[in-house]
């Protein structure tokens, strides 16, 4: 009797360990593949040289005046240079130059602080040394006062010659074109200091649009924020949104030329599909649907280029297998503009909390945070 | 049999845990802090999260009690979200507060190189009211969500951490720091576009003014309109008295300091008005009823003159 009971206890605590174990495990699903961005953030004028920078003095201190000696050059606004200084190989007469050989050392015939050296045994004939001119009246040395604008500087890969929409808090900031690379790079001094979202979408060669990419961060006043690795990622667009089993599904986007786009289709593969991307950028892959079984299905994808250059997933399409209705829903494109934006958010308000089919995107029979959240995935802006 | 038994339990708990952890968390900060009766202290609302679990919108509750602090304000200036569903909401009597707010394109955590956290939802500042209590609790409520972005409207349930305070006796501060904090904010609001919008089924076609903007020091107090000559507090969106436009449209942002920025219209960008039925049932209702009054003095005039006929042939 007492074993039996003993059994029964050992069986009840080995159960409870496990269930207690199991959900103290953070199990990823099998479908999940870990996908990490590689965005990082310099800032010019914390006096951090970061890897994009050729120099920073710290805040307010890259105003780039002259440097007497190598030593004491100053980083210029934006640290991607030195303000001119004595050991730059440039004759800077207005600073009391009298040469610049280009280095920092004396007894060359040019001095250290840029005054023309005697040479040893030579007797002086009162005649002026080579390239002594008297010092310009009103030349300044010393820094130079200037007001360091708030700058943001903003670099990444979308696809090639796209045009990379930029929105500031939700609201258009600008636009840029990327390069045949699919590189783009922007700048503005359009901004207040403080936390500062960005986001980033843009539009194929094939008229498809990507997932918004959003980094939010610090913008410090008077110094220049750097955000690089701003990695869009593919899009993705489906030959078909219905297909039969065993129908070839074809599966194609633009993303970063000569990358891979790793693409998973859910909720069948445990593993990415990867595709090449063409010096053009585009990427296609067909999908054999005979082993899918009959429902909804979706896909989405994310490229890599190296180990640091890679993107998050994109934007995830769905298509029906078999019988069913096609993957529809309600636009939260309210007045039909072709864009969600501030136009569209205020309609949507007025409709909060009710059961208007129009702003109840996810038709879970009520208006409420869950299609806002709809409606914010889908902002353009 | 037992091990048999054991085994088909151990698998079907395998198979049937919900075994979702999440990667977003919502935390006070700080969660710590001694403060006496009449000193005032902010307190951060939080949100830690990472790449695999964007985040674009959420609903926050937060409970403490009344009887040992009061929130008194509620700071959005540092506030990740950029849209609001509407202003943050204090109940001074039940002692709670709740927001709900979103930004576009999510959430995705923190970036390396920031050299702030970036991550604050909003800012609650609470003032002790007595020391009738040794400690409070300010809470975050279980109604709380996360919104994924992930365009399904997917729930994520996030961890949370409280803050507790310690009630001194007496007042431990002579400075208020929120107002401190406001009065060093000379810099109005971010400027804004008023757009002026007519759409099919909104305020039955009829001209409306959508606006929006940000104040990224001591954060966004209010919006005001000028209608009838009057500066009045105004919601985007909102239905123009002026229908004709003639005038403009003048709104202006306002921070907690009372910074000013006037919104910025352009004339003539305003769609052409959408009319709706409702337009013209005054008019043509009016013109209805017009018309049968006319037609019944008619019936009634010729009735009169057909009835003097008759008499004057009988005389």
């Amino acid at each position: 009797m007492k074993e039996v009971q003993w059994s029964r206890v050992s069986s009840s605590v080995v159960l409870l360990c496990a269930f207690v174990g199991l959900y103290g495990l953070n199990v990823p699903h099998a479908h999940a593949i870990p996908v990490s961005t590689s965005i990082y953030i310099s800032i010019c004028g914390d006096g951090v040289v970061q890897p994009d920078e050729v120099c920073d003095d710290g805040t307010a201190n890259n105003v780039g005046g002259y440097g007497s000696t190598t030593a004491q050059r100053h980083c210029n606004a934006g640290c991607q240079s030195f303000g001119p200084y004595c050991g730059d190989g440039v004759l800077q007469v207005r600073f009391g130059e009298q040469c610049d050989d280009g280095n920092a050392v004396s007894g060359d015939l040019c001095s250290a602080t840029c005054q023309t050296e005697t040479p040893v045994n030579q007797t002086t004939t009162g005649a002026p040394p080579v390239g002594s001119i008297p010092q310009v009246p009103g030349a300044t040395q010393g820094t130079l006062s200037a007001d360091t604008p708030t700058k943001v500087v903003l670099r990444g890969k979308a696809y090639p010659n796209a045009l990379v929409n930029i929105l500031l808090d939700g609201k258009v900031l600008g636009s840029v074109r990327s390069d045949s690379n699919a590189d783009f790079f922007y700048t503005t001094t359009d901004i207040t200091p403080g936390t500062a979202t960005f986001s980033f979408s843009a539009q194929d060669a094939h008229g498809t649009n990507s997932l918004m990419s959003t980094v939010v961060f610090d913008v410090i006043e008077s110094a220049v924020t750097t955000v690089a690795n701003i990695f869009l990622p593919p899009t993705i667009e489906l030959s078909s949104d219905h297909v039969i089993p065993g129908d070839l599904l074809t599966i194609s986007g633009q993303s970063v030329p000569l990358s891979n786009v790793y693409t998973q289709v859910i909720p069948d593969a445990t593993t990415s599909i990867i595709s090449t991307v063409d010096g053009a950028g585009n990427w296609a892959l067909q999908l054999d649907t005979s082993s899918f079984a009959n429902g909804k299905h979706t896909a989405k994808g994310f490229f890599v280029l190296s180990d640091t250059v890679k993107s998050g997933f994109g934007q995830s399409v769905g298509f029906t297998v078999g019988p069913g209705s096609t993957i529809g829903g309600v636009s939260p494109d309210l007045n039909g503009d072709g864009k969600v934006n501030l136009v569209d958010f205020s309609i949507f308000l007025i409709s909060w909390n009710t059961t208007n089919p129009r702003t109840d995107f996810n038709q879970d029979g009520i208006t409420s945070l869950a299609d806002f959240s709809i409606m914010l995935f889908n902002w353009t802006g | 049999m037992n091990r048999t038994r054991l085994a088909t339990t151990l698998l079907a708990l395998l198979v049937f845990s919900p075994l979702t952890a999440s990667a977003a968390s919502i935390y006070l900060d700080p969660n710590t802090g001694t403060y006496g009766p009449g000193d005032t202290f902010e307190v951060d609302v939080r949100l830690n999260t990472d790449s695999s679990q964007c985040i674009n919108a959420g609903h926050i509750e937060i409970d403490y009690p009344t009887a040992a602090l009061r929130a008194v304000d509620f700071g959005r200036g540092d506030s990740i979200f950029t849209l609001w569903i509407a202003d943050p909401h204090i109940d001074a009597d039940k002692g709670t507060v709740d927001f709900s707010g979103g930004t576009p394109g999510g959430y995705c955590g923190r970036i390396p190189g920031d050299p702030s956290l970036s991550n604050i939802l909003g800012k609650i500042i609470f003032t002790v009211m007595s020391s009738s209590t040794k400690s409070a609790t300010v809470h975050l409520s279980s109604s709380s969500n996360l919104y994924a972005n992930d365009g399904l409207g997917t729930v994520i349930t996030p961890s949370m951490s409280d803050a507790t305070i310690t009630i001194a006796p007496h007042a431990l501060s002579t400075s208020n720091p929120w107002l401190t904090e406001v009065s060093k904010d000379t810099i109005p609001p971010d400027p804004f576009d008023i757009q002026v919008e007519s759409t099919r089924g909104v305020f039955g076609g009829r001209y409306y003014a959508v606006f929006s903007t940000v104040d990224k020091q001591s954060g966004l107090d209010h919006f005001e309109i000028l209608e009838d000559g009057v500066w009045k507090n105004v919601v985007s969106p909102h239905e123009l008295a002026d229908q004709s436009l003639t005038g403009g449209v003048q709104i202006k942002a306002i921070d907690k300091a009372g910074n000013e920025r006037l919104g910025t219209y352009v004339e003539g960008s305003a769609p052409r008005r959408i009319y709706s039925i409702e337009d013209f049932l005054l008019p043509v209702g009016a013109l209805i009823i017009l018309l049968i009054l006319i037609g019944i003095y008619l019936s009634v005039h010729r009735k009169r003159n057909a009835g003097s006929v008759v008499d004057l042939r009988h005389e």
